[in-house]
């Protein structure tokens, strides 16, 4: 009785297993995390992505996404450095909203979204005393991403391209922070 | 010879929890996605949107995001209860920043009530009240100036799958309170203008929503 008590589990998993679908599908949840650009007219800015999905029905998931800006092409994670530089400008941003799967239960997916988010912006800037000052803004974004994946069995590997606008804007600063977020990473499914 | 162990009582209890539990967590995810029953009163969601806001003068466009959650009351009459932070500027000069909260009725056009149709139009009325900052890029920045709003427009809403609505509407708020006013005279020097009383020149907010509905009251 113990050990059929004990095996019960591992059955309904196995059980699980056989049925599982391919791709995209209805309670699929993905998981993704890599390393991204963004495109901008000012700067290239370098991103740590991450990513999480549950898909609601074969179509339709509702994403979440971190964006953490370790710096630009102008100024490369000049945050680790000991002084700052000045003029120099960090978004870091969380999206959330949902997302159309085109193709279902087949090993590729095409995706398109739209997703509204806060960012946390930053402008290091150069005070009357001659040092490195720092000013933190809360702005609102938008954004529309669209992508593809290809699935393996518990892995996907995916490519994203996502255009994001925000805004730094204080009395010192009123700069636009719009870019468009390049990324392309490996992702992991629960079925 | 060795007489097989009986499980005993609370050993039995804890084995049968386990079992309870995984059987529950592999049946969780959907059960909390099948949400098959049609749309009516006592249903609840929490969403997220994105807001385009145009003021009626000074040119000024901002955009915004916030949250909002939404208890329908009938299958025709749903509530939406709101947060959002708009950022606007009319020029790199001038910035100004709203936090709004507020409320809405959305009455649905169609006797079927919402997601009787693909898309559902709607009316929609509420309240708003706003914390409102302006600032003058280089000189000053106001404090937070409160002021309230009564808001009235249109809607559509399209349920993508039984628990998912995504919303498009465009209201009107028009200031029954303090009215916020920022512009910058020939100078370049930049004023604060707070009005009392009834102001017509509210502004135009145009929302992109989704909401998941994920619990019946």
């Amino acid at each position: 009785m113990k050990k059929l008590l004990l095996i019960l589990p591992l059955l309904m998993g196995m059980s699980l297993w056989a049925q599982k679908k391919e791709g995209i599908h209805r309670g699929l949840i993905r998981v993704q995390g890599t390393v991204g650009l963004g495109i901008s007219k000012m700067e290239l800015r370098y991103y740590v992505i991450g990513e999480l999905e549950a898909c609601l029905s074969d179509h339709i998931g509702i994403n979440g996404t971190t964006y953490t800006n370790l710096g630009s092409d102008r100024s490369v994670f000049d945050v680790y450095a000991i002084k700052p530089k000045n003029d120099d400008y960090y978004v870091h941003s969380v999206l959330t909203g949902p997302i159309y799967h085109f193709l279902t239960d087949q090993p590729l997916d095409v995706y398109l979204g739209i997703q509204p988010g806060i960012s946390l912006t930053q402008l290091n800037y150069l005070n009357a005393a001659g040092n490195v000052g720092t000013e933190f803004g809360v702005a609102p974004s938008a954004s529309a991403l669209t992508g593809v994946a290809y699935y393996g069995s518990f892995f996907h590997l995916f490519a994203q391209a996502r255009y994001v606008a925000t805004r730094h804007a204080t009395v010192r600063d009123n700069t636009p922070l719009r870019d468009l977020r390049i990324a392309i990473g490996l992702g992991f499914n629960i079925n | 010879m060795r007489q097989p162990q009986k499980l005993t009582h609370p050993r039995r209890l804890g084995i049968g929890l386990v079992l309870m539990l995984t059987i529950a967590c592999l049946s969780l995810p959907q059960r909390a996605l099948a949400q098959e029953k049609p749309f009516k009163g006592g249903q609840f969601a929490l969403g997220l949107r994105n807001s385009l806001n145009v003021f009626g003068h000074g040119g000024i466009v901002g955009l915004g995001a916030g949250g909002h959650f939404k208890l329908s009351a009938t299958r025709r009459v749903n509530t939406e209860w709101f947060s959002d932070i708009i950022q606007s500027q009319g020029n790199d000069a001038i910035i100004r920043r709203d936090y709004h909260i507020g409320w809405a009725v959305q009455f649905a056009l169609p006797k079927g009530g919402f997601a009787s149709h693909r898309f559902v139009p709607y009316l929609m009325a509420g309240q708003c009240f706003d914390l409102t900052k302006v600032g003058f890029r280089g000189q000053y920045e106001s404090p937070l100036v409160f002021s309230a709003a009564a808001q009235a427009g249109v809607g559509v809403s399209h349920f993508i799958t039984p628990s998912l609505e995504l919303n498009l509407q465009s209201h009107y708020m028009m200031h029954l309170g303090k009215h916020v006013d920022a512009e910058l005279d020939g100078n370049g020097i930049g004023h604060v203008r707070v009005e009392n009383g009834v102001e017509l020149a509210g502004h135009w907010l145009t929302t992109f929503s989704f909401s998941v509905y994920f619990l019946r009251i």
